[in-house]
């Protein structure tokens, strides 16, 4: 706990992959609402909740390790391999370390947004269901 | 969290994608994909300010690192317990704020240290979780019905129902739409509620490290804010919060400087009229540091507004020039002691004598942890500064540039201030020199570029450690004894006939008063009281605390007292 304290670290930053990073066109707010559409919500909602809860416990270790391997696994569930290949080759090995595409709350700049601070840091009780 | 609050707006609640099959859930990332986009601008088109995308980082500062559970809780706990004890006490013959925890406990059926100590256990319960959840595509839940064993069902509804809310209810919580872009920072109904109800009796956790925030004194607040039903109740408690911050930093810096001469000044106030100066100051020398410390929240509405006008207006109000706020008293102040013609005396403060001055701001809002957000009010400050009438230049003054620390920065800062590692001037005139524009905040200053340039070795704050310790595990011999059980509900388990070794700290540190811990377990009462008589002559207790001495008692696993005899 004291060497952990002792070396607590700066803030981090990451970026969100998006169609931008893709060479492709973002979608209207009507697309994106098109999307939701297709969803069912119970399903839907229990689905990404689950990612969440991964994603923050994942945060919650404080260990790099750990927050890779979890965007790893749970990035590969949600993607095409086509699309995964096509992300691999445009993020390079930033992929799951300084750029993700699942981000807890994505409250986070897209990667476009982030060139001009280059300098940001790359950034029981309970049952199971 | 953006997506669900999407399909709360629009998915359909019949049919539709059930993400049962791969191709359907590769539409989740394609809607990842979608989501991450109207994060920035579009091909072609020109970038976003830069103000914006600014105060857009440091809502994604805030929350992609959240504040470490040792400091949050210990500042908490020291909140409801030494802080709020010492400010009854200041408060004498003036009214006293309401009973706030009487009237927690009535409303939720748990007091304070029932429902952080409750929050802990099961925070920590799934935090081992992470590889069965991730292997078994699983989601955690607690049945309210169906309790495990420390816990009962009843003491679990009461701590999960005031931050819980169903998945029906979510669509007439989320605020505003894609359409505005601070939809997509504001999570603050994910915040509220970090707990899904299912049933009416099944709970589902759905963000550990929102739920680990209600242990912080930012968290914390809200679950009692939230859970008072009476505006004015809220506002007494707003009020009251806003009170113990002031009082722990004040603590926090008392113990940190030197108190031969006598450095720093709890609350220095005027001659003329008794009111206060500072909310508090240190001297050292030849140096004042006046101190103005904001307990206040920056509204929601203009922290995730995602957009540099409203922003910069809210933080203005609240911490900048606006009236009262910490900028603007700061100005005040300094102009009223420091004023060419007519300067107001306190007795405290020997402005003739001070020829360097450092001007701080201590706030609470976690929005602040991105350091480079000081820039903004300092800023106001430097303007506020030109206009002041203050003494002649003749009589040197220099005044050095304004600096910004969070309390859990503080705390940080303590041990090193404590044992005189460095002079704070000395550090500020180096940032000064190396970050003019602000880039970096005065903590992420020092660790990151004064520290290894001075060669001064990295020190952790042992005294929040050895009571983060202490606390804890105080907190989990409460739950394994069984505080939390309803011992009608079941058989607890089988008897073992182990003893237990108690141990609880008397005098030293008011916050530990009332924290046992069990210390070791022992296959027998006798060989447990045989331990408890050399005690004193073992390593005990192994984190640094203060106590004058440690009541020590055998006790079997639900806590009671053995008494040893044949």
């Amino acid at each position: 706990l004291e060497e952990q304290e002792r070396n607590h670290s700066a803030r981090k930053l990451v970026a969100a992959i998006s169609f931008y990073d893709l060479g492709q066109r973002k979608p209207s707010p009507e697309e994106l609402v098109e999307m939701a559409r297709r969803f069912n919500y119970e399903a839907g909602a229990a689905f990404l909740a689950r990612l969440n809860v991964c994603l923050s416990l994942a945060m919650a270790s404080s260990d790099d390790k750990v927050v890779v391997e979890a965007h790893k696994k749970l990035t590969s569930n949600v993607l095409s391999p086509s699309r995964l290949q096509e992300i691999e080759s445009v993020v390079g090995d930033k992929l799951y370390k300084s750029a993700i595409l699942l981000n807890r709350a994505n409250s986070c700049p897209a990667s476009n947004c982030l060139h001009f601070t280059r300098s940001a840091k790359a950034a029981t009780p309970w049952k199971r269901k | 969290l953006s997506g669900i609050k999407l399909l709360a707006l629009y998915a359909q609640r019949e049919g539709g994608n059930t993400l049962e099959t791969e191709v359907e859930r590769h539409q989740v990332g394609e809607f990842a994909l979608a989501i991450n986009s109207f994060y920035g601008p579009d091909i072609g088109e020109p970038n976003w300010p830069a103000g914006d995308v600014f105060v857009q980082l440091a809502a994604s500062a805030e929350l992609n690192n959240p504040e470490p559970i040792l400091n949050g809780l210990v500042r908490t706990r020291c909140f409801l317990g030494p802080v709020l004890e010492d400010y009854l006490e200041r408060l004498k013959s003036q009214v006293p704020p309401p009973p706030f925890e009487k009237i927690f406990t009535l409303l939720n059926g748990l007091n304070f240290r029932d429902f952080l100590d409750i929050t802990l256990y099961l925070y920590h319960a799934q935090r081992g979780m992470l590889d069965e959840l991730m292997s078994a595509d699983q989601m955690a839940y607690i049945d309210i019905r169906q309790p495990k064993r420390y816990v009962s069902g009843e003491n679990m509804a009461n701590w999960a129902q005031p931050m819980a809310a169903s998945l029906d209810d979510l669509p007439t919580l989320v605020r505003g739409s894609e359409a505005d872009i601070a939809f997509f920072f504001d999570m603050t109904i994910f915040r509220q509620f970090p707990l899904w109800r299912s049933g009416g009796y099944k709970y589902f956790l759905i963000d550990p490290l929102f739920l680990a925030e209600r242990l912080s004194s930012h968290g914390f607040y809200w679950t009692v804010v939230n859970g008072l039903a009476d505006d004015r109740l809220r506002y007494r408690f707003q009020c009251l919060w806003g009170e113990l911050v002031q009082e722990y930093v004040r603590q926090l810096l008392g113990e940190s400087f030197p108190t031969e001469p006598p450095s720093f000044l709890r609350r220095p106030t005027y001659a003329d009229d008794g009111s206060e100066v500072f909310d508090c100051a240190v001297l050292l020398g030849d140096g004042l540091i006046p101190i103005e410390i904001k307990g206040s929240v920056l509204p929601i509405a203009d922290k995730y507004a995602a957009k540099a006008g409203p922003f910069y207006q809210g933080v203005a109000a609240k911490f900048g020039s606006g009236r009262g706020a910490a900028v603007e008293q700061l100005l005040r102040n300094i102009e009223h002691i420091f004023s060419a013609e007519h300067p107001r005396e306190s007795s405290q403060i020997p402005s003739g004598r001070i020829r360097r001055m450092l001007p701080i701001v201590i706030v609470h809002d976690p929005i602040f942890r991105f350091g480079s957000l000081a820039k903004s009010l300092a800023t106001e400050f430097t303007t506020g500064l030109r206009r002041l009438k203050i003494r002649p230049p003749l009589e040197r003054l220099e005044i050095y540039p304004f600096q910004l620390l969070t309390v859990e920065e503080l705390e940080r800062l303590q041990p090193y201030v404590q044992e005189r590692d460095f002079d704070l001037f000395d550090c500020v005139r180096s940032k000064a020199k190396e970050d003019p524009d602000y880039r970096l905040g005065l903590w992420e200053f020092i660790t990151t570029k004064f520290l290894p340039a001075t060669g001064i070795k990295p020190r952790a704050n042992e005294k929040m450690i050895g009571r983060f310790e202490w606390l804890t595990k105080a907190q989990s011999w409460r739950v394994y004894r069984g505080d939390y059980y309803d011992h009608s509900l079941a058989e607890r388990r089988k008897a073992t006939g182990y003893a237990i070794t108690s141990a609880r700290p008397v005098g030293g540190d008011k916050l530990l008063w009332d924290e046992v811990i069990a210390f070791k377990e022992f296959a027998s009462a006798q060989e447990a009281h045989k331990a408890c008589q050399t005690i004193a002559n073992t390593e005990f207790p192994k984190q640094p605390i203060s106590a004058d001495w440690f009541e020590c008692q055998v006790v079997d696993e639900l806590g009671v007292p053995i008494v040893f005899g044949r």
